[in-house]
């Protein structure tokens, strides 16, 4: 089965989530079970499964990403590229960082 | 409550096509900055321009004097961009970038005050470390005269009475000891957030005055000041409200506050950072890694966020909004609180 | 171990006062929230002896808690006031005749008079007829500004020297966050007053509730079992005000008196000279306080009548129809600059209860 071999980087304070480890080589299978493809949106529930150490609602809120984080796929603006629904491609950089100062 | 009509509109589209940049018109755009879309080298171009506009406006002297600046830096996204002041080192008199370290808040996580001064030294720029229980030392005080607010009579010696009236009841406490004392004494997160404000702003007052700065340069950006201006106006401080943000009013004659990044986004600064390589350092908060409701600036950076999501125009009609404030004839008439300095 | 309330000392606490956070008997907290109420009138000299009083019923909780309360003071402490009940019929069936139902039965058992006047009556539509013909995205817009209206008209029908509107300090709290989020500098200034004047033959309006938080007026209607209507509008709530219902409410948790401290934020704002602010005139068709030629339950209702309802709401249709409107063209695209400022003074204090609001964001 295809896989993705992804690079996650997090940065403005998340890394704390992460085991204070900024940047994650990750592979993710290229299809989810329903066949569709992987997209964003998996790849968000995916990371609080696999990868998140710190409290989910500091990461997630509603489906997506707390509001103040922000998202860049492969450098571009995730609004552009259709956010969640992005479907992933092999060697995509996705790169998390917090806008936040509370939190 | 039925008003929809409050309702901003979603997502005012422009008609320009979102498949070319908008400033240069040729090559892909990446991001989208409210409803402009860039590339990432005009959005680059169009952000320093930003930055140095709101920068030239605001500082300047009669010549041919040169401005004096203490640009104060935590590390944060924002702070990365001292590195452009530096470029423009030949206009200004005198140039400090002053870190306020407030490892003894924290004592589990390891000091950023290193490496950010680190930052400062390879910009070329002189560097003024302190830390947070500083304002409690006697030196600290004595450079910072002259300290007019402070004085309670023209004849007593402002620095003297302080310095009684804080160390009258503990002579041998330290002054970490002090800080710890006054933190704890607010039992309320909230509470404790306003201290450390009102601490740092104290301090960077002080070493604007010790280095005879006449501009303190901060990173708010437009984001943290539409944050400040709810919470504030949640805390029922209304008469201050402008003078917090800086609207046309300042708290000292002498001292005024530029804020070069007020009209520009949280995600911009971060995404400039992102571009040109600049890390920041991310210093913790006394909210960090808890509940949202754990404190009235947590919760409401938390509403201000989640809203400038769903209605992106959110935060600058909110700083306009706040411009247009002028402080209370009461607030001005009535004299400044001692310790805090606050009408 | 039950507490002893904090007041009296005498009786077992009932409650824990959301102002306060006070442990409280019953009885101490009916005479701490009546006499606040009683001190905020008084305080700022709302009535004058003889006066003829409409209070503005809904049959919702704060009207319902307001006529009771006022018919208690005002037979307690001698305001020698004359109160009556007007209630606005919107038309809105399933939710207005359900509510119009509990505001008849208090009519009887405050004794009260009762005066319903409709949308139907004074501008030809009920909401459900609006409603058909707008769609649900603006209707609210319709319904705030002719609520507006309609209440006046009602007092005027009284003869009534005052209106008193069940606004809460939460209410009021609400709207000085929306006013700034909005950018509303004109209400901003002005929706924290107690009382808009009676000026060019308004009649004054006022809110005694001002700094009455709304979970106490719960508490006290249902410690005292009032008998009032608690459904929604079953025509949209808004989104973007939830978002500050839900905030302020959040804010209350961390620190109760912050309602309080958001209407004393609001009272010291002062506006810059030099910021525009709509000039005040009437409106040249019915004659009712505006900020423009025409008020803006006439231009809506302009509007439906010729069937172009996105009058008044959107910048084109006001564009289209301009021609056709009595009003001068520079003072119609004024309102279209900033329409927020086309509604009243007096009419701004229902900001919390009325659609009237920038609808070009």
């Amino acid at each position: 089965m295809a896989s993705l071999a992804l690079t996650l980087e997090f940065g403005g304070g998340m890394e704390l989530l992460f085991g204070n480890v900024k940047t994650h080589k990750v592979t993710l299978p290229a299809h989810l079970a329903n066949d569709r493809p992987t997209n964003i949106k998996a790849l968000i529930g995916w990371i609080r499964d696999n990868l998140l150490q710190g409290k989910p609602e500091l990461f997630i809120s509603d489906g997506t990403v707390r509001p103040g984080i922000l998202v860049l796929i492969n450098d571009t603006d995730w609004e552009l590229e259709g956010e969640l629904d992005y479907e992933l491609k092999d060697r995509d950089t996705i790169v998390f960082i917090s806008t936040l100062h509370g939190g | 409550m039925c008003d929809s009509a409050d309702q901003p509109a979603i997502g005012r589209h422009s008609k320009r096509s979102n498949n070319v940049c908008h400033k240069c018109l040729a090559a892909k755009p990446t991001l989208k900055i409210r409803h402009t879309y860039y590339c990432q080298s005009c959005f680059l171009k169009a952000f320093v321009t930003k930055v140095r506009v709101a920068l030239g406006k605001v500082l300047r002297v009669p010549p041919p004097a040169k401005p004096r600046v203490l640009v104060a830096i935590s590390g944060g996204h924002a702070s990365r961009k001292v590195d452009y002041l530096n470029t423009e080192k030949k206009k200004f008199e005198t140039l400090v970038a002053c870190h306020i370290d407030e490892g003894l808040l924290f004592p589990e996580i390891q000091s950023n005050a290193g490496t950010i001064k680190q930052w400062v030294m390879d910009c070329g720029i002189t560097y003024e470390g302190i830390s947070l229980e500083d304002v409690f030392k006697r030196e600290v005080m004595e450079e910072a005269r002259p300290l007019p607010w402070l004085c309670t009579s023209p004849t007593s010696d402002p620095v003297e009475s302080v310095y009684k009236a804080v160390f009258a009841h503990a002579p041998t406490l330290t002054p970490q000891a002090l800080l710890q004392q006054y933190l704890a004494s607010a039992t309320k997160l909230s509470t404790r957030e306003d201290l450390l404000w009102h601490l740092k702003q104290t301090l960077l007052h002080q070493m604007a005055r010790k280095h005879r700065c006449e501009f303190i340069v901060v990173g708010d950006t437009c984001t943290r000041l539409a944050v400040k201006a709810i919470a504030m106006t949640s805390k029922g401080r209304g008469y201050s409200l402008p003078f917090d943000l800086g609207s046309g009013a300042e708290w000292f004659q002498d001292v005024q506050f530029v804020r070069p990044f007020r009209d520009c986004m949280d995600r911009e600064v971060v995404l400039y950072n992102r571009f040109q390589g600049l890390e920041a350092v991310h210093t913790p908060s006394s909210t960090t890694g808890l509940p949202v409701k754990s404190s009235i600036d947590r919760l409401t950076e938390d509403f201000i966020k989640g809203l400038d999501r769903d209605f992106p125009s959110t935060t600058s009609t909110v700083v306009r909004t706040a411009a247009k404030l002028k402080p209370s004839q009461e607030a001005a008439q009535q004299p400044a609180c001692l310790l805090c300095r606050i009408v | 171990m039950p507490k002893q309330c904090e007041l009296c000392g005498a009786a077992k606490a009932a409650l824990r006062r959301p102002k306060t956070l006070q442990s409280i008997c019953k009885a101490c907290f009916y005479t701490v929230f009546e006499t606040e109420i009683h001190h905020t009138i008084v305080q700022n000299q709302l009535f004058q002896p003889g006066d003829r009083v409409a209070i503005g019923a809904s049959g919702g909780k704060d009207s319902t808690v307001l006529a009771y309360v006022l018919k208690t003071l005002n037979d307690r402490y001698k305001y020698g006031l004359n109160l009556f009940l007007l209630s606005v019929d919107e038309g809105i069936t399933g939710y207005r005749d359900d509510s119009l139902e509990t505001v008849k039965r208090n009519e009887q058992q405050y004794e009260l008079p009762l005066r319903i006047v409709s949308y139907q009556d004074l501008y030809g539509w009920t909401m459900d007829a609006i409603v058909k013909e707008v769609g649900r995205k603006n209707n609210c817009t319709f319904c705030g500004v002719f609520r507006r209206q309609a209440l006046d008209r009602g007092a005027m029908l009284l003869k009534a020297d005052h209106i008193v509107t069940g606004h809460n300090a939460d209410d009021i709290a609400e709207t000085v966050l929306m006013n700034i989020l909005r950018g509303d500098v004109a209400r901003l200034q002005r929706c924290t007053s107690i009382v808009t004047p009676g000026e060019d033959g308004c009649i004054p309006r006022s809110k005694p509730f001002k700094y009455t938080y709304e979970k106490e007026i719960v508490m006290y209607a249902y410690f005292k079992q009032l008998d009032y209507f608690s459904t929604e509008c079953i025509y949209s709530p808004n989104a973007y005000r939830g978002y500050a219902r839900a905030f302020l409410k959040d804010l209350e948790a961390i620190r109760p008196s912050a309602i309080i401290d958001i209407i004393h934020a609001g009272e010291s704002f002062e506006i810059r000279q030099g910021v525009k602010m709509p000039v005040q005139g009437t409106c040249q068709r019915c004659g009712y306080v505006s900020s423009n030629q025409l008020c803006k339950a006439c231009v809506l209702l302009e509007g439906l009548n010729r069937g172009l309802p996105q009058l008044g709401i959107s910048r084109s249709a006001l564009a289209k129809a301009r021609p056709h409107l009595p009003s001068s063209a520079p003072d119609a695209s004024k309102s279209e600059m900033a329409p927020a400022a086309t509604t009243s003074d007096v009419r701004q204090k229902d900001t919390v209860r009325t659609g009237i609001s920038t609808l070009d964001w």
